[in-house]
């Protein structure tokens, strides 16, 4: 499989002409007493045919992020603009006409949950095109046999209801669901979550294709950074309702900004103990903010300060104020004080020893071979 | 079997010493390595009523203070020899065949009260989704005590301070504050720490933790991750570790069982599993497995499908998906072949020199 589409960028400039921008997006759920702000200033552009991840941990938003393009959920401040529409302008019919158009569409995480149980695969991909309400009998037929097939089934499984089809073909049948419309952005959240590491490996091929072969845009909510690398062209790190970094995927994972981008790839699980970098290099621990000045932790921990500060091993008295997202880099931004620093403190955190735990690397294989007799 | 046989020392003073707040890692336990604790040995488990095989000759043991991996694709078998393993098979499945001992003692032949003996006071478990195993109206600490005062008998004032050590030492800051709070008010990670206190809270042996990261957030995982690899180093516990993702496995585990359409197609020590797998089903698991590869590249599928549960195949299970079948692999049972230290594969062709190289080049 090539890298990209033939034609398309290895990534697309996000400033000329984006199919979606988010811009200054602030997004509260909840009234009164209850409200909390989900979304903060959140900046954001999709080109053409670009494949963007978007990660980041329960909570962070991403999911808010996601059904706000959609117009499930309203901003409380910025806009979303898709193909030069401000939609999320858009009141009652106009935004009902919009979204049935079809043109941006949503994948969910667990598609046993999300398909109607009662509804064979022919209705459930049928049913966008119905509501479009454009297409004729014949021609709902040859777009549902047409998405089906761009997912890789074949007419057996129209009679079927996704409780009779296994998980992988489930998922397979919410993008034919979704493709039926033939949208130009594919909003993901989490589609291979549910799905063992072969599945997940097709369904993300599988979406690299419909880019290549539909030029689709395409947001993938996930949080296994690892096979997001395998595709995406760029990654957009989010943390409690704001980016903290953005940039080309192979720039961000060579050389994450941003230290809980840093934390996130350390986390990730691996066949081989070879990481540079553990957890505990990267979060404080109780202890060492028990050393800490009281008057600072109680402003890192602070509504002004830097999201990631009550995490952050190398916060400092500059990280009791939110950092800007600023650009670092020609296509990166990250939102961090001491970018330029903290790579160099969390080196020398190993260095030091004073973490003496078996995630370091030299540590873990020392125990594993202990172990094995 | 009466619970007093179970009891015998060779079963290494279950429970705490009634004068709670001795440090629970003071607690005596033979080596680790002398014997196995649990040992399956050719379990076969049919399901739908005996319709269908799930589990074929299933044998696999694990010793104190060891942690072994069981992976495979979903439908491969992991979690229903588990359960079978804690003696809470679903209905309409039954052990045909095989047998399985805990420290010596038969547990296909356990009763109900002998099973009731067993759970939590020499086997602890969790599972994928913590809150569904919590009840949402009640405080954690209240279920984590209600635990103690039933098995152990301690009293009100006693359990709830052995509660907050042992909401302490899972590693939950504030454990007086979590003790007090509903399920609701905890993050999934919060929640599957308090899973693994009430699972350990009588100082089992053995915890079983079926797919206990998969719904986490990478970070909250490798936290869990380092928590279960603590609890080993400090109270020598056991821990059977179901995961469908090798790269997991291979964090944590000492040994990997691999399983296959309801068959171990390959165990060994996990460095072994890693570096030089032997069964092709294995070397396919690890070349789709996140193998913390941040960069640009193919990701791989195993093509095709497993064969429906309970599928009459003569011959190797995989052989339909395996790229380098032999008319061999198709004539007949295949045996379990050594081929090296306590690393058994179940592939005709494992002494051929085929595994290696394309793997390492990765």
């Amino acid at each position: 499989m090539t890298a990209a589409a033939p034609g398309l960028p290895e990534t697309s400039p996000p400033d000329t002409a984006p199919l979606l921008a988010v811009e200054s997006l602030d997004v509260v759920l909840g009234r009164g007493w209850r409200a909390t702000q989900v979304l903060s200033g959140v900046d954001l552009a999709i080109g053409p045919g670009e494949i963007v991840g978007l990660v980041g941990e329960t909570g962070s938003g991403k999911t808010t992020l996601a059904r706000t393009v959609a117009g499930l959920v309203s901003p409380a401040a910025g806009q979303v603009v898709f193909e030069g529409t401000t939609i999320s302008a858009l009141r009652r019919g106009a935004r009902r006409a919009e979204r049935r158009r079809g043109h941006l569409q949503l994948v969910f995480q667990d598609p046993l949950r999300s398909l109607d149980p009662e509804m064979t695969v022919d209705d459930i991909v049928a049913e966008g095109v119905t509501l479009q309400g454009q297409a004729d009998r014949a021609e709902i037929r040859r777009r549902v046999v047409t998405a089906l097939g761009q997912v890789g089934l074949d007419d057996s499984v129209l009679p079927r209801t996704p409780g009779q089809i296994s998980g992988g073909q489930r998922q397979r049948v919410s993008i034919a669901r979704a493709l039926a419309t033939e949208p130009r952005l594919l909003i993901c959240d989490e589609p291979v979550s549910a799905l063992d590491a072969s599945n997940r490996n097709y369904i993300l091929r599988l979406l690299e294709q419909l880019r290549t072969s539909l030029g689709l845009s395409i947001v993938i909510i996930s949080h296994d950074l690892s096979s997001l690398a395998g595709i995406a062209d760029r990654v957009v790190v989010l943390y409690r309702g704001r980016i903290v970094e953005d940039g080309p995927v192979d720039q961000v994972f060579a050389a994450p900004e941003h230290p809980y981008t840093a934390l996130l790839m350390a986390s990730a699980p691996s066949v081989r103990h070879d990481r540079e970098l553990s957890p505990r290099q990267l979060t404080r621990t109780v202890a060492e903010a028990g050393e800490l000045p009281e008057a600072l932790l109680a402003g890192l921990g602070g509504p002004d300060a830097c999201v990631f500060a009550p995490r952050c091993a190398f916060a400092a008295a500059a990280c009791t104020v939110q950092p800007p997202l600023a650009a670092a880099g020609e296509h990166r931004r990250a939102a961090c004080h001491r970018h330029s620093e903290w790579l160099t403190l969390a080196r020398g955190r190993a260095a030091r020893g004073q973490l003496t735990h078996h995630r370091l690397t030299t540590d873990g294989q020392l125990a594993t071979e202990g172990q094995l007799r | 079997m009466t619970i007093d046989n179970l009891k015998s020392p060779d079963l290494a003073a279950p429970g705490l010493p009634p004068t709670a707040g001795a440090a629970p890692d003071t607690v005596s336990r033979p080596a680790p390595g002398t014997s196995d604790l649990l040992s399956l040995d050719d379990l076969h488990i049919s399901v739908h009523h005996g319709a269908a095989t799930a589990i074929r000759g299933v044998s696999l043991g694990i010793r104190r203070g060891e942690i072994v991996g069981l992976v495979g694709e979903s439908g491969s078998g992991k979690t229903l020899t588990c359960r079978a393993a804690l003696g809470v098979l679903p209905a309409g499945c039954t052990i045909d065949h095989g047998s399985m001992t805990f420290a010596g003692h038969d547990l296909t032949t356990l009763s109900r009260r002998g099973w009731e003996e067993v759970h939590g006071s020499h086997m602890g478990a969790v599972f994928q989704d913590p809150a569904s195993y919590l009840n949402p109206t009640i405080t954690v600490g209240h279920q984590l005590a209600e635990v103690l005062r039933v098995k152990l008998g301690l009293s009100r004032r006693a359990a709830h301070q052995r509660s907050v050590e042992l909401l302490s030492a899972v590693g939950l800051h504030q454990p007086e504050h979590v003790f007090h709070q509903i399920p609701a008010e905890l993050s999934g990670g919060m929640l599957q720490r308090v899973m693994i206190a009430i699972a350990i809270s009588c100082d089992p042996e053995l915890l079983v933790a079926d797919e206990a990261t998969t719904a986490l957030d990478v970070t909250i995982q490798a936290e869990i991750i380092d928590l279960l690899r603590r609890l080993r180093d400090e109270r020598g516990l056991a821990v059977l570790f179901v995961s469908h993702d090798l790269a997991v496995v291979a964090e944590l585990c000492d040994r990997v069982v691999v399983f296959y359409a309801g068959e171990v197609v390959e165990s060994g020590p996990a460095a072994e599993i890693i570096e030089r797998p032997r069964h092709p089903y294995t070397r396919a698991l690890l070349e789709v497995a996140s193998v913390g590869d941040f960069r640009r590249r193919e990701l791989r599928v195993i093509a095709g499908q497993p064969p429906p549960v309970g599928a009459d195949i003569t011959g190797c299970r995989f052989a339909g998906r395996c790229p380098v079948a032999a008319d061999a692999c198709r004539t007949g049972p295949i045996a379990p072949v050594t081929v090296g230290d306590q690393h058994e594969v179940r592939c005709v062709r494992a002494q051929e020199a085929w595994s290696t190289g394309e793997l390492a080049a990765r």
